[in-house]
């Protein structure tokens, strides 16, 4: 790779790709109590929504140059197994999408052929009118129904579908407007090390992965310090630019641009 | 004792009548077997109570042309009622059918009645309330008790001398710093073993409940949090901490020379003269020793899941087997809470919520990495296990995000003895507990795949057969 070895593991900043700031965070973690976590965690920016879409507008208004915003198509957090069957939410989505500024649509669940419903599809034709990022937590089939239904689209396929680098791997390399985030896994990094099999990956889509520490719970805000030292420990051993890629660069080059504050 | 001896499968009394004449003809289907005078049908189906079914038949004649009419039904002659449902029948070929829609709502004597061709042929089936793979997981919960264990990372385990000191030591005050606490303070005798607070109280609140110590020799790790590998090691943690006992290494060490010196000598073969902190780490194997006694007895749910066993149905509370029922079945319980034991004794998320007054307790997150921080775990040196099999899962175990917020699935013997719940005591009753995994909030668990914790909407009747059977898991002896 020609690469220089290796980063300063302690002076990495972090581009958290998949945050949840959802409203039982509120009381037990104020807005400045994350704003707070954030900046001592060296995180520079945050990719963050929850389900109701407030929270994440509290925190753009506190931090615009920290928080990017994306929207949710859950009005309430027990809406992750019903939305794409509710035909209330294409309304819901394009009311917000027309009061706030946003960089994406997601996290969603979505799963297999549930992607062709009409509530999906109307979700992908919302985001092809706004241009905005659709954030996926889906199998591959379903990030495929997603790229046939607007071939142009950019997904962030949350988790990397919880699937193996050499899938991964492969769904990157068939669709170059596919990034992956690694949100709540271990096993490209277990103890510091890269694994093998995502070192191969990680070398190979240098641009395509970004971190995330997934606050689907309240208390895990307390999670993202502890999160970004655990990352900046296996990015130790990639080479520098490709953890510096990693860490924050994908993530500022793909998102930062998107949502200036005003 | 009378014991009924019940089909606990599907018991089939077909309607094979000696007075027939041996059947003229062959039905085109492997199955149970019915003839009349006319007819000889044979049909496959695989009820399940409340769950619809198909039903296989296949018939011939006697003599003539193959059967052109069938019509099923089933009934409960003892209830003297049939199904809540019609079954259509649909002909597949000449003398084949295949019924569909039939549902048996209730366990108990069921009769299919089938009509061929005008003449009428029944089949009787008992419907045992458990399913062959419910079966399956009642009869692993047991036996009960499991064959005493010794633990080769202690030298004394299981060693008389050993025991009579560890349970000297359990009762003493004078180990802590202050002489005022001992274990017992929080493991009480008369709370099974544990001491009906929210939150431990040694000389000050801590964060946890306090967990009974009743079977703990059977466990893998130790503590909510998991942060211990050894029932030895786990001995040493309260005496040390500052909000517990109190006590330091140094001050063990003087107690047991003190006052313990010539059991400390017939327990470990040597006087008490070596370093403070190999006395306090050989308390701990003594006091391990002691606790690895600590085996509850057999309860009404052993004694009933032993006669399952024997394919009998012996007296067990129509609830319990009802809250049964949903343990092993729909309420996913037995997937964690499995074995003799009712535990895979790792860690979950449960969805309960884990802030402190400050902070959060992350669970076994933070356990993993004090385990690993602890010089007296199972890599160090005072592991008497020299080939270090014992260490297997300290040396694998591996650090997750999924950890933070993960704490000790419990193993569920005496639970009912045992209130208030959850690592921080958060739920008092064990109604309490049922009503928390029945309304889970999903949003709080993290899960892509299958849901093996979901909202079970259960009723209130089924609420309280499920506590009706945690109940029958209960001691009786540590009752009195």
């Amino acid at each position: 790779m020609g690469l220089s070895c290796c980063v300063n593991a302690q002076q990495l900043p972090i581009f958290d790709a998949h945050m949840h700031y959802s409203h039982d965070a509120w009381e037990t973690v104020p807005v400045q109590d994350v704003i707070a976590i954030l900046r001592k965690a060296g995180v520079r920016r945050a990719l963050v929504s929850s389900s109701g879409n407030d929270g994440q507008q509290r925190l753009y208004q506190a931090a615009p140059d920290l928080i990017i915003p994306e929207l949710r198509p859950y009005r309430s957090r027990g809406e992750v197994g019903t939305w794409f069957k509710d035909n209330s939410v294409p309304g819901y989505l394009e009311e917000r999408l027309k009061k706030y500024r946003y960089a994406g649509i997601g996290e969603f669940h979505l799963y297999g052929t549930d992607a062709d419903l009409p509530v999906p599809r109307r979700m992908v034709e919302l985001a092809r009118k706004y241009n905005l990022f659709l954030h996926a937590h889906s199998d591959v089939d379903a990030v495929e129904r997603l790229f046939r239904q607007w071939p142009q689209a950019r997904i962030l396929w949350a988790h990397a579908g919880f699937d193996r680098p050499e899938r991964v791997a492969e769904m990157l390399r068939k669709h170059k407007n596919l990034w992956a985030d690694l949100a709540f896994r271990t096993d490209h990094g277990s103890g510091g090390k890269v694994d093998p099999e995502w070192r191969k990956a990680f070398l190979q889509f240098p641009d395509r992965f970004m971190v995330g520490s997934d606050t689907y719970t309240p208390e895990r805000w307390h999670y993202v310090g502890p999160h970004a030292d655990w990352s900046r420990q296996w990015l130790a051993d990639l080479p520098r630019e490709v953890a510096e890629n990693i860490a924050w660069k994908n993530g500022e080059r793909l998102f930062g641009s998107l949502l200036r504050p005003e | 004792m009378e014991k009924r001896r019940t089909a606990l499968r599907l018991a089939v009394a077909a309607g094979v009548a000696l007075s027939f004449p041996a059947a003229a003809c062959v039905p085109e289907l492997q199955g149970t077997r019915v003839e009349s005078a006319r007819h000889v049908l044979a049909f496959k189906a695989a009820p399940e109570v409340g769950k619809f079914f198909a039903l296989e038949v296949a018939a011939c004649a006697k003599s003539g042309p193959a059967p052109a009419q069938l019509q099923v039904d089933a009934r409960m002659p003892e209830h003297r009622h049939g199904m809540n449902y019609r079954p259509s029948v649909k002909r597949l070929a000449p003398g084949r059918w295949r019924a569909e829609g039939l549902l048996f709502h209730m366990t108990g004597k069921w009769e299919f009645v089938f009509v061929v061709d005008g003449e009428r042929m029944t089949s009787e089936m008992t419907l045992g309330f458990f399913t062959d793979t419910e079966i399956k997981r009642i009869l692993s919960h047991g036996p009960w008790p499991p064959a005493p264990r010794k633990d080769p990372s202690n030298r004394v385990s299981g060693k008389p001398a050993a025991i009579a000191l560890g349970e000297k030591l359990f009762f003493e005050p004078r180990l802590s710093g202050t002489g005022s606490v001992l274990c017992a303070t929080c493991h009480a005798p008369f709370r099974a073993l544990q001491d009906a607070r929210p939150r431990a109280f040694g000389l000050e609140e801590v964060d946890r409940n306090t967990p009974t110590l009743f079977n703990v020799g059977f466990y893998r790790w130790y503590g909510w949090d998991g942060g211990h590998d050894s029932l030895w090691a786990q001995s040493v943690r309260p005496l040390l901490d500052p909000r517990e006992m109190r006590a330091s290494a140094a001050h063990v060490s003087s107690v047991v020379k003190k006052i313990f010196a010539g059991e400390y000598e017939k327990a470990f073969a040597r006087k008490p003269l070596v370093d403070d902190e190999t006395i306090l780490i050989d308390v701990g194997k003594a006091l391990a020793a002691y606790q690895e006694t600590l085996v509850s007895g057999r309860t009404p749910f052993d004694a009933f899941r032993d006669g399952l066993a024997q394919g009998e149905d012996g007296p067990y509370p129509e609830n319990a087997k009802r809250g049964l029922k949903i343990f092993v079945g729909k309420g996913n319980c037995s997937v964690c809470h499995l074995g003799p034991q009712f535990t895979n004794g790792e860690f979950a998320d449960i969805g309960i919520p884990f802030f402190l007054k400050k902070g959060v307790d992350p669970g076994r997150h933070g356990g993993i990495q004090k385990l690993r921080g602890n010089p007296y775990n199972l890599l160090g040196r005072y592991n008497d296990d020299a080939a270090r099999t014992t260490a297997t899962a300290t040396r694998h175990v591996e650090l997750q995000h999924r950890n933070f917020g993960e704490f000790r699935v419990p193993g569920l013997r005496n639970v009912a003895l045992t209130a208030p719940y959850m690592h921080n005591g958060s739920l008092a009753t064990l109604t309490d507990v049922v009503k928390h995994y029945s309304d889970i909030n999903e949003d709080r668990l993290h899960s892509d795949g299958e849901k093996i914790l979901r909202k079970l909407f259960l009723t209130d009747q089924e609420i309280d057969d499920l506590v009706a059977f945690l109940l029958s898991l209960t001691d009786d002896k540590i009752k009195r």
